[in-house]
């Protein structure tokens, strides 16, 4: 729990829920507190406090332990699933590849609300697609909808009283009739009441996982062998927990059956045993063959091939940061576990001076660390020790996570305070927008519209314009950060 | 490297000429010379000569306008003539040393000789040309001494790679450049062969004598290259993340081209995770993300 | 130690440390060779030789990008969006032309199951009303089933009724934020016109999409 962590969360929060919300969070944050607490260290009102908490507990941010008398409790905040608020377009986008666009619309109304009962869902759903004039869709196509993303695990219930993992996946009683009654006016009871459903982050970090491997895969060698991983992995689910470090054996053959059905990547069909040999005798150690029977069996090595991935990230960042004199000499000191300067100095073709000075910075940056070596007392010579340069990768990556926790939020930061100084002008461009679209939807058109747009003159539309450029640089380099954090927590989710 | 190609002609050359000069007592003319050899080129065996000159095997003379070169036996040289016995000692220690030369603390450790001394040992050698100084690229402000007719090793002078004791940088990255460019089209013109992705990954493979042809062939470099050279280059290219190296059943280095995993991870998308001076940033400094100026300026880029 | 030996003579213009003599004395005697006494700090953000890798493009990310403003815009005009009662005399004439914007959009309070949430946390009125079932469920156990389905269509209800108006006990609370109390009839007139409609608005959510990203 790092400074840095906190200032991301904080910002995480603002943007989402405001400033009352956030400071509450921040002093939860910081300690587990009681309500009394709570108000004592912030200055907001005893109502806007609790209203905050409860927002916070409804959406699964804050956790709370009710004290004996069962009214007071102690709340602490749930930092995990306020970052994986980053990730929520990932999310969805997931979805919208993976099924189509009424299951998009299903899982980000439950990222939108937090949680909410399947009735409730299903309702506020048909009502957004009718506004879109998608009135095509039946209820019963948006409940089967919802019960196969329960199905998949990708929603799954609110456990209040710690439920059992089974059930965490039980299909809802959803009522169509009551749901169209409420639908149509009509206020009755919804059977599922008190039933609350929220996102399963597990499931949805499996999928982008996989496709991480994948994308990896196809960019080494090419796209059949992506193919080739991609049924690999899903083969692997039919024996294998999602996260454990190495697979249970996959029978080859049940690959190929799949391969030649599918009939998609003909390249692969017609070579799909030198595919899996290649993948197999590939110093990356992707895979690994366990059983020679039937064509044989093989093992997807996952925590592998996250600890190569994360290494490349790290030798990648190590060339940005400094140069690729840099990386080599990291990359060889990565292979050679302890090494001493003065065989890095013979190897890496590199004068000797700018390999003290790189040397030097990777050390002072906590990406190599030295290990004196006695040398032996009865052993002759000048130098009375060894120095051996090391990596210590784990050690490595929680910098690394925590550069990412700074940049993070020096974007979001960054952000806010352009966003503050152009505040005026934005605020009057959001007015303008607001009217001319409630003129529009109320079927004016013409003059009338254009002269509220001229309202914005050519010089703010062009400062409007510079800014919505720095937004959108901002907001990708948010999204292209998280990657990176992904890709750093799964390697230290399987260490 | 050099030495070893062209050495027998020259080791012939230098033996007709020292045969001539012993012969002559009263020293030779360069039309001697060509009259005793004149089957080689002039620019050849005024190479041997200059050679035997700096050796001290022949010593010029100028007689009523000609130059004269003499015969001076070495025998009379190792003997170090006029020399104190400090001097002797000293001078055994670096004649055992070869041409890998030895280091001053050494010599000092292994004569027990105090500091001034040895000092002045070595001044009065260096002065009468029995030993020279040489830098050693091992460490920039180290000398070895060596006997002043030994040409350094390599692992002195630091072989292809130094110039005059500098690191030849530029010529190293354009040797790794150039070695990758002959690999990744090796892979270009395998995958375009096709026949299947067994047949392609073997064709891509090339080992250390396909590179140094080709590099020898390209003739950009200016001093003959071993295969050894070539296979330290290639090492680098693996360093880099651009080559990947196996062994091949009788033991021989092969090489391929490969791609990486990843695209550059999105924290080196943004100066923050390339700063050099993020350590030094916060919200209540001088540097904050607010006024910072590297941001500024990839913002506005 | 130098300030006796400069003595009076260091007053006069002479802001170096030797005087010319002493200069002299060491040596140095043309002006040139004097270095400057202040010398420049080293920059406070040296030259960078590098430039950060180039961003992504892609349709995805493009996609991702709108998705995450939209996810913005919702929470942001949701009911879990909380914001801090201000008192109006404390703000400038452009923040509260914005705040009677804001008081125009669908204002939507957020929706609780208090069962969910820890008893202090109620407002009163609602504390009030659940103690009442709670006890009345208690003192008649054979009728529970019935009474269940009643507070539940009184839940309902109330979930109802606070999108509508808010309640009198409710307001009473939130006095401090009587945003719709608000005079508006300086400088907005359109949006009046346009946006003065309340409910038919409650549950659109796409009226602030379509602007370029901020």
């Amino acid at each position: 729990m790092s400074l840095q962590q906190r200032n991301v969360i904080k910002l995480i929060l603002v943007e989402r829920f405001g400033n009352v919300i956030a400071d509450v969070g921040d002093i939860i944050f910081q300690n587990p507190s009681s309500l009394y607490t709570i108000v004592k260290s912030a200055d907001i009102p005893l109502s806007k406090v609790k209203e905050a908490l409860s927002v916070l507990i409804k959406y699964n941010l804050a956790t709370f332990k009710l004290n004996t008398d069962a009214i007071t409790a102690i709340y602490s905040l749930n930092v995990k699933n306020i970052l994986l608020m980053l990730r929520f377009p990932k999310f969805i986008n997931l979805i919208k590849a993976k099924f189509d666009e009424s299951y998009e619309i299903l899982v980000e109304e439950i990222l939108l609300k937090g949680c909410l009962t399947a009735s409730e869902l299903i309702i506020k759903v048909t009502k957004r697609l009718q506004e879109q004039k998608n009135v095509n869709i039946l209820l019963q196509e948006l409940k089967d909808n919802f019960n196969s993303l329960i199905t998949a695990k990708y929603v799954m219930r609110l456990s209040l009283q710690s439920l059992k993992v089974d059930e965490l996946f039980l299909l809802p009683n959803i009522d169509l009739k009551e749901i169209l009654a409420v639908l149509n006016g009509g206020n009755d009871t919804l059977p599922d009441a008190g039933v609350y459903w929220t996102i399963n982050s597990d499931r949805f970090h499996q999928d982008l996982r996989d496709q991480l491997i994948v994308n990896s895969v196809t960019n080494k060698f090419d796209e059949n062998m992506g193919e080739l991983m991609r049924l690999l992995l899903q083969q692997m689910y039919v024996r294998t927990d999602p996260w454990v470090s190495s697979s249970n054996p996959i029978p080859i053959l049940e690959v190929k059956e799949i391969v030649k059905k599918r009939n998609t990547h003909p390249q692969l069909v017609a070579f799909f045993e030198q595919y899996v040999a290649i993948l197999e005798q590939d110093v990356t150690g992707i895979i690994r063959k366990v059983g020679e029977a039937s064509g044989g069996s093989f093992q997807v090595e996952m925590k592998h091939i996250f600890t190569q991935l994360t290494w490349e990230a790290v030798e990648e960042i190590v060339n940005e940061k400094f140069d690729s004199k840099a990386s080599r000499i990291f990359r060889l000191v990565k292979s050679r576990h302890y090494i001493e300067p003065e065989q890095i100095q013979n190897l890496v073709m590199i004068p000797a001076k700018e390999v003290k000075r790189i040397l030097y910075m990777l050390l002072e940056e906590n990406f190599l660390v030295v290990n004196e070596l006695k040398r032996s007392a009865t052993s002759l010579g000048p130098s009375k020790s060894f120095t051996l340069f090391h990596i210590r990768l784990t050690q490595v990556i929680r910098t690394m996570i925590e550069l990412c926790f700074k940049t993070l939020y020096n974007i979001m930061m960054r952000r806010c305070h352009e966003k503050y100084l152009n505040k005026r002008l934005i605020d009057k461009k959001h007015r303008v927008d607001t009217i001319t679209h409630g003129m529009r939807a109320q079927g004016i058109s013409g003059d009338s519209v254009l002269d509220i747009e001229e309202m914005i003159t050519p010089p703010e539309n062009e400062i409007l314009e510079r800014i919505g450029k720095m937004m959108k640089k901002l907001s990708l380099t948010e999204i292209e950060i998280d990657d990176t954090m992904f890709l750093l927590e799964m390697y230290l989710m399987y260490e | 490297m050099q030495e070893e190609d062209s050495g027998e002609d020259n080791t012939f050359n230098e033996d007709s000429i020292l045969e001539l000069a012993k012969s002559k007592p009263n020293g030779i003319s360069n039309n001697d010379i060509k009259n005793e050899i004149p089957n080689v080129l002039p620019e050849m065996w005024t190479k041997s000569v200059n050679k035997l000159l700096k050796a001290g095997t022949l010593e010029l003379f100028k007689d009523k306008g000609v130059l004269l070169y003499k015969y001076k036996d070495p025998s009379t040289k190792t003997e170090v003539k006029g020399s104190d016995n400090e001097e002797k000692v000293v001078y055994k220690i670096i004649e055992e040393a070869g041409n890998k030369g030895i280091w001053i603390r050494d010599i000092r450790f292994k004569s027990n000789l105090n500091m001034t001394q040895l000092n002045k040992v070595l001044k009065s050698l260096e002065t009468k040309k029995f030993i020279k100084a040489v830098k050693s690229v091992a460490a920039s402000k180290k000398k070895v001494y060596m006997l002043y007719n030994l040409e350094p090793d390599s692992s002195v002078t630091g072989g292809a790679w130094y110039q005059d004791q500098d690191f030849e940088s530029e010529f190293v990255d354009v040797l790794n450049q150039q070695c990758y460019r002959f690999l990744d089209g090796k892979r270009e013109a395998a995958i375009k062969l096709g026949g299947g992705p067994l047949m392609c990954r073997n064709r891509s493979y090339a080992s250390a004598h396909d590179v140094h042809k080709f590099i020898s062939e390209l003739g950009i470099s200016k001093v003959q290259l071993s295969v050894d050279d070539i296979e330290s280059i290639l090492y680098t290219v693996v360093l880099d993340n651009k080559a990947e190296r196996t062994v091949n059943p009788s033991g021989e280095y092969l090489y391929r081209a490969i791609n990486p995993f990843l695209k550059s991870p999105g924290i080196v998308r943004t100066t923050c995770g390339i700063c050099p001076i993020v350590d030094r940033c916060a919200d209540s400094g001088l540097i904050n993300p607010k006024s910072c100026k590297y941001l500024t300026d990839w913002l506005n880029d | 130690m130098s300030g006796r030996g400069r003595g009076r003579g260091g007053r006069g213009g002479n802001t170096g440390l030797f005087n010319r003599e002493q200069l002299n004395a060491i040596g140095i005697t043309s002006n040139e060779s004097i270095p400057g006494p202040i010398r420049e700090p080293p920059p406070l953000f040296p030259l960078l030789n590098r430039k950060p890798v180039p961003l992504q493009e892609s349709l995805e990310l493009d996609y991702l990008l709108i998705l995450r403003q939209n996810i913005l815009d919702q929470m942001q005009s949701s009911g879990a969006y909380l914001r801090m009662p201000q008192s109006s005399e404390r703000l400038d004439k452009a923040q509260q032309e914005i705040d009677k914007l804001i008081a125009q959009l669908p204002s939507v309070k957020e929706k609780f199951d208090w069962n969910m949430l820890p008893a202090e946390l109620r407002p009163k009125l609602i504390a009030k009303r659940m103690k009442m079932k709670e006890s009345k469920a208690v003192d008649v156990n054979s009728r529970l089933n019935q009474l269940e389905k009643q507070e539940e269509k009184t839940e309902k209800a109330m979930d109802v009724t606070v999108k509508e108006e808010a309640e009198p006990d409710e307001e009473e609370e939130e006095i401090q934020e009587n945003y719709e109390d608000e005079d508006m009839d300086d400088g907005t007139d359109y949006a009046n016109n346009y946006f003065d409609n309340g409910e038919e608005y409650e549950d659109e959510d796409d009226n602030l999409d379509d602007g370029p990203i901020y």
